[in-house]
């Protein structure tokens, strides 16, 4: 009896313990993030892949606020800076070591760049790798668009390539995600060797630029890159490649590549290419699209350009760090009938945007006192009289004005696309290879091409056409200086015309330095990475 | 009050009144209350009860932030199947409602970097405020943020003793937590009126928020049990178990504004037309994750003299990689009860003294759900070619099926002693803990990987020291006893390796400073080197016109721009203090009781980040403390991180004063009663000059007294308990 009841309790209880023992699936499952072996299945998921390197792109090549390629090769140009205002501005001197060209290979202004455009690069290769695992038809995409797909991505990780070499040069080029570990340094010609085979192989599946594919990487954005790759062709590869470069601009400038209406054309004015419905601008050719309106998101450049109070200056709800402003000289760069001046700087004694005779008040040294933006970096409030990055004080220099909100009441209030090739750099583009083609002498279509946008910045009384003497080479470089303000592009230009490392400005003092025109590989991926080299002049670990 | 030779003059205007938005901000009549009734009974050890209940209004040193819950328990415990079988269930739960919207330190230092001459109101009545900012005392006064919480658990313990020695639990609880949030911002508030929902202006037009939490824990063990004993003198004892939990937790947002009025509050979220304009939020999250363990325990002693146990654990968690998700977590001990050996009986001085010694590994799991698979997240909006706006999708992580258990494994060797009948008695510790396979979310190769951190095992932290505790009874008569407890410890952690063989790092930075002037992160970690080191540029004086000189590695003094990141920055101090004390003292008088206690650190560094900012004039208009303009009045520069700013950290403190009266009763109906009074955080010996030297001294970031000014507070209790 006694047995068979301890014989009871043993059995019950390895029932108990053996239920039990089937709880060991440690599986996870996903409730608000996707499993990728379960996604693709439509186009629209295809398409939601393609997409995300855009929404990312808007972290480097805009001034949304972060250490893109944008805001790098900015503040280490001739035309703006990111000086101390007082308290304001120092920030561990990273800005002044841009300006002054002493970056060093361990800071984030070297680093994060580095690491946003090869984000952009990952996210390119994964919806790749992942596509050559996906049943297009299946899935409802027809072989066009599979093809266009996927040459988008490989278009616009040739894009990512091609900025990461402007930067560092030499970098690894990886084509698939995880794979190989620890790449290795190519050479910068070898890098631009494979952006221009990534996008000749591709540029042509691409569909021409029409009204439904505003914002997306069509023929003309390819083409654009190509122009621009073959404009720095000797700085990128050590071979000139004027030739290519014009041929590249006459495909866009014919209409083969499309256009809003069919061909591509100069915007009017100044203005309606940067304002908030510049969505129908025809003269852009690539540009990230935001809708503040149907989206959370717009182009956020407050963060980097605008004052604490700026929100009243345009009657909107975005204030900044009082960060970026014109360098003195750049300013001065403008002739003052140049409506370009006018336009695309704010300068003065500023007023509420909803109240034109309230002032708008400063917070730091003007505090309570009228905000008067001016041209100087200087601490007047002091009576100081030295211009420099450490002496800036909140109302120091002209201000970024080219892109404006708009008002709050406005339909499309902060729309405003981003745009990143434009027809005026195509136009600029291939005047300037058929100078270098000719000796660095003005062709008369080079002088046309030029003469034909800048007449739109000077009232007909005032215009003053460039002839063979006047526009020069260096009268070119100073051009597209103020024709491009703004746009990321000055520090590319300053090397092609060799003036990046020997040129002085404002508070900037030539290194003379050669090896000034790469920026560092980076010290956090030199120390993962064993097989990465350091650009020269650099320290190697 | 204008110096005219003042160049910052025109940045300390004169507004005529005189606020002290820091005292408005501290709550006057901060009484907090605790009330307990429990009431127990049964029939004795087969059957018994206890009910407890509470009331506990808490209000902190803020305005607008105060906690007021209730709750109770109940306890059932009763044997069955003649004893065999006995049962225990406890059901809790907690109502619990709380102000969050102030008590936040950000407030604080709002209030103190206001202009002290600046009116609370303007002259139209309304909060006074200047540009883009918020006044904090209008913030307060004009939101609403509350929490209602409820916390339920239940759990039931059955366990069966079949026969002597043999005994068979299994024991099974589920824990329930929600939180629901309410906030609201009224139409001419502050910050309704100044910020955007997203990117659209609310213009005024009021902001509404809920938010729900919903949190499950349900837990499940079984254990076998036997003891027994062969030969008379060898005990054993072995344990078999299994154990399952299963964590799963959501939450759900909505937020919208365009108000027509206040009516609703948060109360009618659809009411509100930024629904229509397509800019309210919703928002919904869900995540799981499951943890159980196979374990085993074997105990062995012999004559009570020798004493031996074995553990092993088998662990799996769901957060690893498909083929690591189990671990083995083996622990052994060995114990020599000296005292019971003749020749320690013979000196006739030891009470007890037993030497120890134990191993053991012991694995953590304690990291964010899905690290080791790719998972596609929403990237933000972008424009599809039939014109409308979707979500673009794309790998948020770098994926590692390898992801692995942390583990820790430690050395510890320990004597417990007591002497002269148990007068003065102790312990004493030394211990070696080396964790490896470190669980972060390191840097990793970029590319071919698509995010530069991958969340992996990487490097090895050492963890060495040595513990001893005493305890005395200094006087013992009979209306008079004075007992003491001394504690001690010191301990030395070091980075040994923070590379695995894929990925290599050679440092990593913790303590980000955050704030205006972006001073970076405060404190680094290198390969050999100890935790918590601040890391930067040493102080080296100012020139004449008061702008920083920092020391080059080379060793000259120059200004802040000629010094290179790293290059010349190096280690400064160590936020982690090397000894810690306390001193206990228990005295007796009679009915009176006394217990007096200090508690010290000694040996650290700290940050003091409030110099930093505020004692900098460069920080104007911002309101500054008076040291800007004393201790720190040369100063004529941006604002810096350096050895400046470190403060020796050392203190000792008198952390608790009670003294209380007992009085019994011979009554049936009071048996007991006691009145006492408690006095906490009473006085602070110390060299730092900031606020208080007691800050977090543990993690990865320890010893920065950071910009929040959260007022220290001191607190008096005075209590009653009644045994009936």
């Amino acid at each position: 009896m006694k047995r068979s009841y301890k014989g009871l309790v043993f059995a019950s209880l390895l029932a108990i313990l053996s239920g039990t023992n089937a709880c060991t699936n440690l599986d996870e499952t996903l409730y608000n993030e996707i499993d990728a072996s379960k996604f693709y299945n439509n186009r629209q998921e295809i398409l939601s892949a393609v997409l995300r390197p855009y929404t990312h792109a808007n972290a480097w090549t805009a001034p949304t606020g972060q250490n893109g390629h944008w805001r790098i090769t900015e503040l280490s140009g001739d035309q703006l800076a990111w000086p101390q205002k007082g308290r304001h501005g120092y920030d561990d001197a990273q800005w002044i070591r841009l300006h002054g060209h002493s970056w060093s290979y361990t800071e984030n202004t070297v680093w994060n760049p580095y690491s946003l455009m090869f984000t952009g690069v990952g996210f390119c290769n994964n919806a790749l790798g992942d596509f050559s695992r996906v049943d297009f038809a299946k899935a409802g995409v027809s072989e066009t668009d599979k093809n266009a797909f996927i040459s988008e991505l490989r278009v616009f990780r040739a894009y990512h390539y091609m900025k990461l070499m402007d930067m560092y040069g030499n970098i690894p080029i990886v084509t698939t995600v995880g794979s190989p570990t620890s790449p290795e340094t190519r050479p910068r010609a070898e890098v631009f060797a494979f952006v221009e085979k990534e996008l000749k192989e591709s540029v042509d599946l691409l569909p021409n630029l029409e009204q439904k594919y505003i914002g997306r990487i069509t023929k003309a954005a390819g083409y654009s890159m190509l122009a621009e790759l073959y404009l720095n062709a000797e700085v990128w590869s050590g071979t000139p490649r004027w030739d290519d470069c014009i041929a590249a601009c006459d495909k866009i400038i014919n209409g083969q590549t499309g256009g809003l209406n069919g061909t591509p054309v100069l915007d009017a004015d100044l203005v309606s290419t940067y304002n908030n419905t510049n969505n129908n601008s025809k003269e852009i050719l690539f540009q990230l699209v935001y809708d503040a309106q149907a989206t959370p998101t717009r182009c956020g450049w407050n963060g980097d350009f605008y004052h604490f109070n700026q929100r009243f200056i345009y009657d909107g709800d975005g204030n900044g760090n009082n960060g970026i402003v014109v360098i003195p000289s750049a300013y001065d760069a403008f002739n003052d009938k140049d409506l370009r001046k006018k336009e695309w700087f704010l300068i003065g004694p500023q007023f509420y945007a909803a109240d034109p005779t309230r002032p708008v008040l400063g917070t730091e040294e003007y505090k309570d006192q009228q905000l008067n933006f001016v041209k100087e970096i200087r601490r007047a409030s002091e009576n100081g009289t030295a211009s420099s990055m450490i002496t800036g004080e909140e109302n120091s220099g002209a201000r970024f004005n080219k892109y404006r909100p708009g008002r709050q009441s406005e339909a499309k209030y902060w729309s405003n696309d981003w745009s990143l090739y434009r027809l005026t750099e195509i136009y600029y583009n291939k005047a300037e290879a058929l100078m270098r083609k000719n000796g660095g002498q003005a062709t008369g279509e080079a002088l046309t091409l030029v003469n034909t946008v800048r007449k739109r910045a000077f009232a007909a009384a005032d215009f003053v056409p460039y002839t063979t003497a006047s526009l020069t080479l260096d009268e070119m470089l100073a051009e597209r200086g103020r024709e491009f303000i703004f746009e990321g592009k000055r520090r590319t230009d300053l090397i092609r015309f060799g003036k990046f490392t020997t040129a002085s400005w404002w508070d900037h003092t030539p290194s003379n330095d050669p090896n000034k025109n790469l920026y560092p590989i980076p010290q956090r991926q030199l120390a993962a990475n064993p097989n990465l080299k350091q650009n020269p002049g650099y320290p190697a670990q | 009050m204008q110096n005219p030779s003042n160049p910052k003059a025109s940045q300390m205007r004169d507004l005529g009144a005189s606020t002290d938005f820091y005292d408005l901000l501290v709550d006057k009549k901060n009484i907090s209350q605790y009330h307990n009734l429990a009431l127990s009974g049964g029939s004795g050890a087969n059957s018994n009860y206890r009910v407890s209940m509470y009331y506990n209004e808490a209000n902190p040193i803020a305005i607008q932030n105060w906690r007021r819950q209730y709750g109770g328990r109940l306890s059932v415990f009763q044997k069955s199947l003649n004893n065999l079988l006995s049962t225990s269930v406890n059901l809790a739960t907690n109502f619990n409602k709380a102000n969050l919207l102030g008590g936040q330190a950000g407030d604080f230092e709002n209030a103190l970097g206001r202009n002290p001459t600046q009116p609370l109101f303007d002259n139209t009545g309304r909060y006074y405020e200047e540009g883009s900012t918020v006044n904090p005392i209008g913030r307060l006064a004009q939101e609403k943020l509350i929490r209602d919480q409820q916390t339920t658990s239940a759990d039931v313990r059955f366990s069966l003793e079949p026969f002597k020695g043999f005994k068979a639990s299994a024991f099974g609880a589920i824990q329930h937590d929600v939180r629901n949030d309410n906030e609201y911002r009224p139409r001419d508030s502050r910050r309704s009126i100044l910020e955007s929902l997203n990117g659209t202006p609310i213009a005024g037009t009021g902001y509404a928020r809920k938010y729900n939490y919903v949190d499950n824990l349900s837990t499940f063990e079984s254990t076998l049990e036997y003891e027994t004993k062969f030969a008379e003198h060898h005990g054993f004892k072995a344990l078999a178990g299994y154990s399952y939990q299963y964590r799963v937790s959501s939450w759900f947002e909505g937020i919208n504004s365009g108000f027509l009025n206040d009516q609703f509050q948060e109360n009618n979220l659809g009411a509100g037309n930024f629904i229509a304009l397509g800019k309210s939020s919703l928002g919904s999250f869900k995540e799981d994750n499951k943890l159980v363990a196979f374990f085993g325990r074997l105990n062995y002693d012999y004559k009570g003299k020798y004493i031996a146990q074995f553990i092993l654990r088998r662990e799996g968690s769901s957060r690893f990689g498909a083929n690591n998700k189990f671990g083995n977590f083996p622990a052994a001990s060995v114990g020599w009860n000296l005292a019971q050996e003749n020749f320690i009986k013979s000196i006739q001085v030891f009470d007890d003294l037993k030497l120890r010694a134990g191993y053991g590994i012991t694995g953590n799991q304690g990291i964010p759900n899905y690290r080791s698979l790719v998972r596609l997240g929403t990237g933000n909006f972008y424009l599809n070619d039939d014109g409308v706006w979707r979500q673009t999708y794309g790998p948020g992580n770098n994926p590692n099926p390898n992801l692995r258990w942390e583990r820790k494994a430690e050395l510890n060797i320990g004597l417990d002693f007591a002497l002269f009948k148990g007068r003065l008695s102790g312990t004493f510790d030394v211990y070696r803990r080396r964790t490896s396979d470190l669980l972060g979310d390191f840097n990793t190769q970029l590319p071919p990987y698509i995010q530069s951190t991958l969340f992996t095992n990487v490097g090895t932290i050492d963890n060495n020291g040595i513990e001893l505790s005493l305890s005395g009874s200094v006087i013992k008569k009979k209306d008079f006893s004075w007992n003491v407890d001394l504690v001690g410890s010191t301990q030395k952690n070091r980075l040994v390796s923070l590379s695995s063989d894929v990925f290599k790092a050679t440092y990593l930075n913790f303590g980000s400073i955050g704030g205006t002037g972006a001073l970076g992160d405060a404190i680094r970690t290198i390969e050999g080197g100890s935790l918590g080191s601040f890391y930067g540029k040493r102080f080296a004086g100012f020139t004449p016109e008061g702008r920083w000189l920092f020391y080059k590695a080379s060793g000259e003094a120059v200004t802040s721009d000629k010094i290179v990141a790293n290059e010349d920055y190096t280690y400064i101090g160590n936020g982690i203090p090397k000894f810690l004390v306390s001193w206990n003292n228990n005295l007796r008088y009679k009915n009176f009781d006394l217990t007096v206690f200090f508690r010290g650190k000694l040996g650290y560094d700290i940050l003091n980040l409030q110099q930093a900012f505020f004692g900098n004039k460069v920080y104007l208009p911002t309101n500054v403390l008076k040291d800007a303009l004393g201790r720190n009045n040369q100063i004529n520069d941006a604002l810096q991180y350096s050895d400046y700013y470190l403060e020796p950290g050392g203190f000792v403190k008198l952390d608790n004063v009670t003294l209380g009266y007992n009085w019994k009763f011979n009554s049936p109906v009071i048996k007991n009663l006691r009145l006492y009074a408690t006095g906490r955080n009473l006085l602070t010996i110390t060299k730092y000059r900031g606020v208080d030297p007691d800050i977090e001294d543990t993690g990865l970031a320890p010893g920065i007294d950071g910009r929040g000014f959260y007022p220290r507070t001191q607190s008096y209790t005075l209590g009653l308990n009644v045994q009936f």
